[in-house]
């Protein structure tokens, strides 16, 4: 028997059909919200990601030669080649333009059992703003995303930080390696061994303690009552940025799903400002993130264009829902038994056109009895050769005799909800 | 949420003994006694998983757990996404490339292309020799790592080392620390914000009973 390679999986019948209704979930909401849908190659030239994502990311991509020798990678991420496309072929669009994808996304390197090498992505992106209400729409879409999916009771928060603030703050207060220390420490929420660093470097003691005030900060109410003494032009501007993106989160309605985490660090190195984590009770990772990306549509076009987005995964999303937590398939599902071959198709079409699932058996039979091939289906139909219908409940193993109409009015039309 | 939170403990070992110790001194009893792996504490809101060293982070990092108690070098090797609360004071270690006393490696430059190497480690062993451009073969062992080159398995090893006692009895030199390694509190990273008083709490708890313990 032959596996799917490391990191991969199948997915079949019901589980294929809950991965679809999920995207469809998703997509349905990213388009109610006004998001269009884009779609880009698996394949992708490797310069689309190793300028923007960063080091650690492009390391963890599939890569290959083309035929020509040009480095190819597979898609490792959903924003950068957004950000591609929105670059060559929506540059003229008006904005802010917002995007959405559902895409494969593939990376290498992984020896966690269960983190996947291959997994489904849906992304949104609104290009065009820097608004720190463009921030908020996109925390409010991720959360509306899965409240749309039944998830709304299951302690969904978003914790919200900056791609840059404490990396700044921490080089103006310490610099060097002890700098980089520090921002190591805190990658890993070591809060005690990063606020040694800061102890006995002479620093005056509102400087430490604005420090110590953001790490612990977590509530946005406590954040925007905070009086941080800092005079650098540059980091007041990013308090003021993101006390804004705060706001306008709270006239979202999701503040009290805002938590904020200023040591949060994400992998991907395009951001430049607000970023975020989606997590929901019940899964040891998060489900999902983003954050503001100013400058990387910048690297495809030359253009500076602000813009922000958030991607869930899409097979972690199944793993914390579980099965079955989407709504089934409910549709019939109907098998035609005939002698009469034309006369089974032509049922068969009639109950398609009314949204049934109709299957005309291969056999010429017109036997009520039992066979492999009826496993599945709610009906058996044979027709009984004047125009009236013999109708077998495959689940109760009643039998009765009706006309089409008769059957139609009882499946009460199908149909998907 | 409030279902206990669960901490994820060595279940023997040399982190076995002294996080017992710790939890204890912090006003932690484990309740079921022996070789239960879980048990419930004198903490209501908290119950103790015994499980590997070794699989502390791979616990952690899927939420199985929400705190763990384990070897930085074990984080490390794991790759493990985590959150590394409080550094402890025992499990000191560091891991070392040692090669044998009679041989011609003295430093890592020393080493020839194409050695092998023996470890339990071969995460950290292959990205630090990748990083210092040696082209070795990686050999991974379970354990008695330090026999390896003498039975000609291999030519130098990456192990660790408390004492250097081990790697002198049988013959080897550490000629370079590749990390130095404590026991550390872990935790998973949504549980840490799902549960973040609660963790905070066990935190201070155990920094409490630190500071008048020697082990």
């Amino acid at each position: 028997m032959l596996r799917t390679p490391l990191g991969t999986r199948d997915y079949a019948l019901e589980e294929a059909e809950a991965y679809s209704r999920l995207e469809r979930a998703l997509e349905r909401t990213f388009e109610l919200w006004g998001y269009r849908e884009v779609r880009t190659p698996c394949l992708e030239s490797l310069e689309v990601f190793s300028g923007t994502i960063g080091p650690g990311a492009v390391d963890r991509a599939f890569k290959f030669q083309d035929y020509d020798g040009r480095l190819l990678a597979l898609r490792a991420e959903g924003t950068a080649p957004t950000a591609r496309l929105f670059a060559s072929t929506l540059i003229n669009a008006p904005r802010p333009c917002r995007l959405f994808y559902i895409a494969k996304v593939f990376r290498f390197a992984t020896d966690f059992p269960g983190d996947f090498r291959e997994f489904s992505q849906a992304g949104a992106e609104l290009i065009g703003s820097g608004e720190p209400s463009s921030d908020a729409e996109v925390m409010a879409l991720s959360i509306a995303a899965l409240e749309d999916l039944g998830l709304g009771g299951r302690g969904l928060r978003i914790d919200l930080g900056h791609a840059n603030l404490m990396r700044e703050l921490i080089s103006r207060l310490l610099g060097g390696p002890d700098g980089e220390r520090a921002l190591d420490l805190l990658r890993r929420r070591d809060l005690r061994g990063a606020l040694s660093l800061f102890k006995g470097r002479g620093l005056p003691p509102e400087a430490y303690d604005s420090i110590a005030g953001l790490l612990r900060c977590r509530r946005a109410d406590e954040f925007l009552a905070m009086d941080i003494p800092i005079a650098d032009a540059g980091i007041r501007e990013m308090l003021k940025g993101f006390a804004g993106v705060i706001e306008e989160a709270e006239e979202y309605g999701i503040g009290d799903k805002l938590f904020l985490d200023f040591s949060l660090i994400r992998d991907l190195e395009y951001y430049t400002g607000a970023i975020f984590e989606i997590s929901m009770e019940g899964l040891g990772v998060p489900v999902g993130g983003g954050g503001r990306y100013d400058a990387l549509i910048e690297k495809f076009c030359g253009l500076r264009i602000p813009a922000v987005g958030f991607a869930l995964n899409l097979n972690r999303l199944m793993e914390g829902m579980g099965a079955g937590s989407l709504r089934e398939d409910r549709r019939k599902r109907v098998i035609i038994r005939s002698k009469n071959r034309r006369e089974a198709i032509e049922i068969a079409r009639e109950l398609r056109g009314k949204g049934i699932i109709a299957v005309v058996s291969l056999e010429r039979d017109d036997s009520l009895s039992k066979g492999g091939e009826l496993e599945g289906f709610d009906y058996l139909i044979v027709p009984s050769g004047d125009g009236s219908l013999r109708i077998a409940d495959l689940r109760s193993g009643a039998v009765k005799a009706s006309s089409l109409e008769g059957l139609l009015a009882e499946l009460g039309g199908g149909g998907f909800e | 949420m409030n279902r206990r939170m669960r901490l994820a403990m060595p279940s023997k070992g040399r982190l076995h003994g002294p996080s017992l110790d710790l939890l204890r001194r912090a006003g932690i009893e484990l309740l079921s006694e022996g070789r239960s792996y879980l048990s419930e504490t004198s903490d209501p809101s908290l119950e103790v998983i015994l499980v590997r060293a070794k699989d502390v982070p791979l616990y952690l990092h899927y939420g199985a757990a929400d705190l763990g108690i384990t070897g930085y070098d074990l984080i490390v090797e794991r790759g493990a996404d985590l959150y590394e609360l409080l550094s402890l004071p025992y499990g000191e270690c560091k891991l070392v490339v040692a090669a044998p006393e009679d041989s011609d490696i003295r430093s890592i430059e020393d080493v020839e292309p194409g050695s092998v190497v023996a470890t339990s480690h071969p995460r950290i062993a292959s990205k630090f020799f990748e990083g210092m451009n040696k082209d070795v073969e990686v050999l991974e062992l379970e354990g008695s790592v330090e026999l390896a080159p003498r039975l000609g398995l291999a030519d130098l090893i990456v192990d660790i080392s408390s004492s250097g006692e081990t790697l002198r009895r049988n013959g080897l030199r550490a000629i370079c620390t590749i990390l130095e390694s404590t026991a550390k509190l872990a935790c998973n990273k949504v549980s840490y914000r799902a549960f973040e008083d609660r963790v905070e709490g066990l935190v201070r708890r155990i920094e409490g009973a630190l500071g008048e313990w020697a082990p």
